[in-house]
């Protein structure tokens, strides 16, 4: 017999049958991977002996290749060279290769010795051009301030992305500006262990020739410079009956913690008039002293 | 013979759980130095829950009822109860910390965490001329403009509760301000969780 049709309920289908909001906010359910914890570990144990083995082969296959590729280049001895031959002729180094091979040895070879110009580094760039650059850079306000510490020592260092600013390169013009008399507060350059504070260095003779330049240009730049040694310093100091109180520590020079509390390294002198006590010399520096730092 | 292993296997069992939850939970007590007065807190207020009521908003800044996420803001951690008790011993008696209501003055009247300070969110806003002798009382040193916060004090933010949104407002005036956020902290809970749990509330200005 067939079920008479119930006029007052409507007739639901699939296609007319909409999914209640509460039901499809359900969140989705993570599609679980059939991995046990044996599995797992086996697998991170393939893993890294896959990853191991690749080092290995590169351990030992890195030092052979090296050699190879180096290994004609000690039969070349011709210095001089030949002005036909430009620089895009070896931008290859790899390109040349085979012509070098083919050279009969001792030979002069004015392509080896351009090629042996690309291989060796020029020599450190004169040390008045560095400053130039990196007067420039500062002008541009392409650089930045940085915190860092090492083996104990906290500095501030300046760094550019597109200039050298590591130690080979900058010690020879810092140890210039030192030989003709162009640092001025050289004793408080000195840390507390006697040695000339490279670091701030740097930012007085970069300072000192903006500031020198006159223009409203460079001295903003000095001045933003100052801003930027300021607010990264990590230095800290206690209160001490409402005074700032600094502890000395390794690797601190009096011009070091101008630069960090007053933004240049030439107002030490504030903090030397405060600590008449136990400073006579700005260089008279030591581990440990307790400096007030006025503010 | 083995039913008395089972039972006294049972009763281990039971006597080490009981001991563990016990080393999990921790006094709720804190006594320390502030502003050269002794500051106690204990969790003995005998009327907790007609404390709490005062704490309750009602109409909130969000137009409705609204509540407050668990993470105030990037790097900036959040604290409970027992953790908020270790920093006003540990940082705030030794002056390296400080715990900040960041009510307006009119909340902070009906109540506030005893040894805490009213820092009111306002005042750290961008255009208050306040701010930067603000922020160097709390630490910073200022040059030509810009601050340096490696002495500034680590912060411990703290407001009316998960409902009221006056700590996320400090929070980010602050960072905003250039404040690490390595150095602020919130307690979420603020007063009405305190005042729930029966902490001890001052009353009054300060």
């Amino acid at each position: 017999m067939k079920r008479p049709v119930d006029p007052v309920t409507p007739i639901v289908t699939f296609d007319n049958y909409v999914i209640p909001q509460s039901v499809q906010r359900k969140t989705k359910k993570q599609p679980v991977l059939p991995v046990s914890g044996m599995m797992a570990a086996v697998g991170v144990i393939g893993m890294l002996a896959f990853v191991l083995g690749i080092m290995a082969t590169l351990k030992f296959a890195g030092p052979s290749t090296q050699m190879a590729n180096s290994l004609p280049a000690p039969s070349v001895t011709g210095t001089d060279t030949e002005p036909g031959v430009t620089r895009q002729d070896s931008a290859d180094l790899t390109a040349t290769r085979p012509a070098l091979m083919q050279l009969p040895a001792g030979g002069q070879s004015s392509q080896g010795a351009l090629d042996a110009s690309e291989l060796t580094p020029q020599p450190a760039t004169m040390p008045g051009d560095t400053l130039q650059m990196l007067r420039e850079v500062v002008l541009a306000g392409t650089y930045s301030v940085t915190y860092q510490a090492q083996n104990g020592i906290d500095r501030l260092i300046l760094t550019a992305p597109d200039l050298d600013l590591s130690r080979n390169v900058t010690e020879p013009l810092l140890r210039e500006a030192i030989d003709t008399g162009k640092v001025e507060i050289a004793a408080a350059l000195r840390t507390v262990n006697g040695q000339i504070d490279m670091d701030t260095m740097l930012f007085y003779l970069v300072q000192t020739a903006l500031v020198e330049d006159g223009t409203a240009e460079s001295a903003q730049a000095a001045q933003e410079m100052s801003r930027r040694a300021f607010a990264a310093s990590k230095a800290r100091t206690r209160l001490v009956e409402g005074q700032r109180v600094y502890t000395v520590k390794p690797g601190d020079s009096l011009a070091s913690l101008s630069l960090q509390f007053y933004g240049q390294p030439n107002a030490f002198h504030r903090i030397l008039e405060a600590n008449r006590a136990q400073l006579d010399a700005p260089d008279a520096i030591r581990t440990g002293q307790q400096l007030k730092i006025p503010s | 013979m083995s039913m008395w292993t089972l039972r006294a296997a049972t009763v281990f069992i039971v006597l080490a759980t009981i001991g563990h939850a016990q080393d999990r939970l921790t006094e709720a007590k804190a006594s320390f130095l502030f502003n050269g007065a002794q500051v106690t807190i204990a969790r003995d207020n005998p009327d907790a829950l007609q404390r709490a009521a005062a704490f309750v908003s009602t109409g909130e800044s969000c137009g409705g009822s609204c509540i407050a996420p668990m993470q105030v803001a990037a790097g900036v951690e959040t604290l409970g109860e027992s953790e908020v008790l270790d920093f006003l011993v540990s940082q705030v008696a030794g002056g390296q910390g400080l715990m900040v209501d960041a009510r307006a003055p009119v909340d902070r009247a009906k109540g506030f965490i005893p040894g805490t300070v009213s820092l009111p969110h306002n005042t750290l806003a961008p255009g208050n001329a306040f701010r930067d002798e603000i922020l160097q009382a709390l630490g910073a040193r200022a040059f030509d403009g810009v601050f340096n916060f490696a002495d500034a004090r680590a912060l411990l933010v703290y407001d009316n509760g998960p409902s009221s949104d006056d700590s996320g407002r400090l929070v980010e005036n602050l960072l905003q301000a250039g404040y690490p956020p390595e150095k602020i902290l919130y307690y979420r809970g603020g007063m009405q969780v305190w005042s729930l749990l029966g902490f001890s509330i001052e009353e009054g200005q300060s």
